[in-house]
């Protein structure tokens, strides 16, 4: 029907013919040797040359020295291994307008004997491929190089703290003494005043300094060093929460204690980790409501929490409040270096545990959890209520 | 019967070989490390910077599985670190059969090796650029993450994909070797296997090795191209066996 309304359209096997010499890609057709058989037009105009000229030559022939040896290395294993290989790049070889790069693929097919009655190749000319792909390739070797600097960069910069925190910390020692020396000196009231500033400065100092410690130890060598014992655990939280009780006398921090056993932990870093939850809530919670201090040991994990009423921490700020150097809105000052929470959760990875919070309108809940040593953590939902 | 596969693919190369010799040989088939299924991370720049790290590696594999006397199969370039090993240790290898050998592709003085200097530079310079092979290297992503081996396993539907910068040191190493000064040394039989139209081993090549090896023997095939093990393997078994039962 459709070639009454054509009459031109020549007969299928002309068209075909047509369309395999004057594609917009090159066809090679070899024998199950590899001795080729036909080539298209195409190619051979790539290749600046006549169809006739490639008969009984191999496919390699085509192909510029790097793609012969590939070819014979790689390709042709591949077909009698495979059957076939697709979208390799090789270039064709030169002969007068330079080597056009191509994408090449290749098929065998099989006769019943299992042995290869012919191959077929098609090639497609990719110079703007190469040439993206070039720029590629720059791009991700700069991506790399620069990444590497900034990692280098990076490493110094922690080494740096780590020095610079050793070596303040023999001063201040120093000065610490020499303080309280000077305090049982009997000075006058206006020194006694002095002495206390002095004191209370330099034991904010020494803290930071140790967080910053901390901070390099846990960058530079994989974690916060904890040396696990046994541990009376409501021993220890009643001990934590007297020392903030001494500190705040007129905030009031609720314990509610389910302890039956023994935990296995480092006590002096998990004083450190809780203290500083505690220490956080007392900042930043509300100062009409109790905090609630809580902890739970079940037979394949424990954990404490720490909640408070008041203002919820910002959703943006939640992503980064466990990162290093981050501090919650801009008065500073009383937060010293935004290291507290980044190491109170270095300290719990370094227990297999995990420290999290969760925060609304109601309250804000601080959880750290691990599992006990035989049974491993399973994830449950801590019911974090707030009574009172 | 230790098989050995070439620059390019790795152990396959022998599947229509070797199953003919498992009647009468324990078969030993491995892949050269940076090849096919071989651990990666295992690759060093600085051993594999010469034959000799890969023929040291020949004389593991024996030594671990306590094989002596043993027929070494090696194609190309493999075939070469056999007759390293073989000067090593002696006492490991009863016959060498080495399918298209070359102990140097380029061309000197009055040598055929197949090319000269420009055109092996010019092979590496394109592996260089990565105007050969696959599209852009992905492969990285696998060298950088050795215990996600699936990654790998799903982007080798071939037997023949490298990581492209071990496929570049291979090709160096391989083809700017010159061991020609080991020939005359060969103590261990050799049969020299050559390709009629081989481009990477021509047939002068085989000609040099028979005339400075001493105990060998060198046969010509019908098969064409670099691969007989894969092009022929029928006339490949019988020449390999013809060999061993006339020993």
């Amino acid at each position: 029907m459709n070639h009454k309304l054509f009459p031109d359209l020549s007969p299928l096997a002309k068209d075909f013919d047509d369309f395999f010499e004057t594609a917009l890609c090159g066809f090679v057709i070899t024998d199950g040797d590899g001795k080729i058989v036909r080539v298209n037009s195409r190619t051979a105009q790539w290749l600046n040359s006549t169809p006739d000229q490639f008969h009984g030559k191999r496919f390699s022939d085509l192909l510029a020295v790097g793609g012969k040896i590939y070819f014979e290395t790689h390709l042709w294993p591949l077909l009698r291994m495979q059957g076939y290989f697709d979208e390799v790049a090789v270039e064709l070889a030169n002969s007068g307008h330079g080597k056009m790069p191509v994408y090449i693929n290749g098929y065998e097919r099989k006769g019943d004997n299992n042995q290869p009655l012919f191959m077929r190749f098609t090639l497609f000319r990719a110079s703007d491929r190469r040439l993206y792909e070039e720029n590629l390739q720059i791009a991700k070797q700069l991506a790399e190089d620069k990444l590497n600097i900034e990692q280098q960069n990076a490493k110094i910069r922690e080494q740096f703290i780590a020095v610079l925190g050793h070596d303040l910390r023999n001063p201040l020692s120093g000065i610490m003494s020499a303080t309280q020396l000077l305090a049982r000196t009997g000075i006058n009231e206006r020194g006694e005043r002095l002495v206390n500033i002095i004191q209370s400065g330099s034991k904010r100092m020494y803290e930071m300094i140790n967080n910053i410690m901390d901070f390099a130890r846990g960058r530079l060598g994989g974690g916060i060093p904890v040396n696990p014992v046994i541990v009376n655990l409501e021993e220890l939280l009643n001990q934590i929460s007297d020392e903030l009780k001494v500190a705040w006398p007129d905030r009031q921090i609720e314990s509610d204690f389910e302890i039956g056993e023994t935990v296995e932990c480092d006590p002096s870093r998990m004083s450190q980790l809780i203290s500083n939850l505690l220490a956080n809530a007392i900042t930043h919670g509300s100062t009409e409501t109790p905090i609630v201090f809580k902890a739970l040991v079940k037979s394949n994990f424990w954990e404490v929490s720490v909640s408070n009423n008041g203002s919820p921490i910002p959703e943006k700020a939640m992503a980064h409040i466990f990162h290093p150097f981050y501090r919650e809105g801009v008065q500073s000052s009383q937060n010293g270096l935004g290291l507290g929470l980044y190491i109170a959760s270095e300290i719990a990875k370094s227990h297999n545990g995990t420290l999290t919070v969760t925060s609304d309108d109601h309250k804000t809940c601080f959880i750290f959890r691990a599992p006990i040593a035989s049974h491993p953590s399973q994830i449950n939902i801590f019911n974090c209520t707030i009574t009172g | 019967m230790m098989f050995a596969h070439g620059f390019g693919c790795d152990q396959n190369m022998w599947r229509f070989v070797y199953p003919a010799f498992g009647a009468d040989y324990k078969i030993i088939l491995f892949d050269h490390v940076g090849a096919g299924s071989s651990d990666l991370s295992a690759y060093s720049y600085k051993k594999y910077n010469s034959l000799d790290g890969y023929a040291n590696d020949i004389i593991e594999i024996a030594n671990t599985l306590g094989v002596k006397d043993m027929v070494f199969v090696g194609h190309s370039v493999s075939a070469v670190m056999g007759l390293i090993a073989a000067g090593i240790a002696p006492e490991l290898f009863k016959y060498l059969i080495l399918v298209s050998p070359s102990p140097s592709y380029i061309n000197q003085d009055d040598y055929i090796g197949g090319f000269n200097r420009a055109e092996i530079e010019e092979l590496l310079e394109s592996l260089n650029n990565n105007h050969l092979g696959w599209s852009m290297a992905i492969a990285p992503v696998i060298m950088g993450n050795p215990d996600r081996k699936e990654l790998g396993d799903e982007l080798s539907n071939s037997f023949c994909k490298t990581d492209p910068e071990i496929a570049k040191h291979f090709a160096r190493t391989t083809f700017l070797t010159d061991k020609r000064d080991i020939l005359q040394h060969a103590k261990v039989p050799s049969l020299i296997l050559q390709c009629s139209n081989d481009i990477i081993a021509p047939v002068e090549v085989g000609h040099y090795m028979h005339e400075l090896m001493p105990n060998s023997k060198l046969v010509i095939m019908n098969a064409t191209g670099h691969c007989p093990n894969l092009s022929a393997p029928e006339e490949t078994i019988a020449a390999i066996n013809s060999y061993l039962h006339e020993s």
